[in-house]
């Protein structure tokens, strides 16, 4: 590890312990909180992440996701709510409110986005970059590892649920 | 006599509670069984050297630590193993900082040593 990436690990460890951390850190630590993806992240883990993270406000109306565009990161919600739409269908296929998160695939796989998210109600959600979490990756930090545990799980889960529906219908 | 086989970590910081086991994940599914009123994680293989599995609880409440306490001490001790000498030493105690200490002790030592070398050398110069 470098001396400047040490001392700076170093120094949010004891800011966290101290409780010195600032407003919008801890403001974008309980919105981690919220999230199921993070739950098996420590309070040092979260403090980590949400170093990486940043906040971005939408409006009623906007499109924060565009089915195609390349994905770039994982969206949480912190306040507002947020539609999917596959394409030009008018269908909603889900809504999203504080707690949820989507475009999480998008950390891992290269692929493009899959449904249009469009802002209900204007709010406020936490953006964790791809380069953020690759950074992390990339410093081996015990927070990334976590946050893939609980990712490979979530996944795994779904895998499973697909292939009893699979099953199901198949009979 | 039972030995505790689990640690409490309270994050207040970030309103949690970490609960790391040094046994199977099967026994914290029951305290995550238990304490079904709070919102808490699943169970998850401990990263923590020394645990097996760990659980988060998303509380610091006083009333609530205690209820844990109590049902940690009840449900996640066991029997003392080891040997005698393990037996009495505290869990603190490890290989690691035993050979730690060691180290310690003889480098304050060796520089006592080279101190006192020091002083009788300017002593007898001195004379």
């Amino acid at each position: 590890m470098k001396p400047g990436n040490w001392f700076k690990k170093t120094s949010r460890y004891l800011k966290y312990r101290l409780g010195k951390l600032s407003p919008e850190l801890k403001e974008k630590i309980e919105v981690l909180n919220s999230v199921e993806l993070f739950e098996f992240c420590r309070g040092i883990d979260l403090v980590e992440i949400a170093t990486e993270c940043e906040f971005k406000n939408c409006e009623a109306g906007e499109t924060v996701i565009e089915a195609g565009d390349t994905g770039d990161g994982l969206y949480m919600v912190d306040t507002g709510k947020h539609e999917v739409f596959i394409d030009d269908s008018e269908d909603m296929l889900a809504e999203f409110g504080a707690g949820d998160y989507f475009g999480e695939m998008s950390l891992i796989d290269n692929k493009d986005r899959s449904a249009n998210v469009i802002c209900k109600e204007g709010g406020r959600l936490l953006f964790f970059s791809k380069e953020g979490f690759v950074g992390l990756l990339r410093k081996q930090s015990q927070a990334s590892f976590r946050f893939l545990f609980v990712q490979a799980r979530t996944l795994s889960q779904r895998l499973r649920e697909t292939n009893r529906k699979l099953s199901e219908k198949t009979g | 006599m039972k030995t505790k086989k689990y640690t409490i970590r309270r994050e207040a910081q970030v309103g949690k509670t970490r609960v790391l086991y040094e046994g199977p994940e099967r026994k914290l599914e029951q305290l995550k069984d238990y304490f079904n009123d709070q919102k808490t994680s699943d169970v998850y293989p401990a990263l923590e050297k020394g645990y097996e599995s760990a659980i988060f609880i998303y509380t610091t409440d006083a009333t609530f630590m205690s209820r844990l306490q109590k049902f940690c001490k009840d449900n996640l001790s066991g029997p003392a193993g080891g040997s005698f000498v393990t037996g009495l030493l505290p869990s603190i105690l490890k290989t690691g900082q035993i050979l730690f200490y060691l180290f310690l002790m003889s480098t304050v030592i060796y520089i006592m040593w080279e101190l006192l070398m020091f002083a009788i050398q300017i002593f007898y110069l001195r004379l």
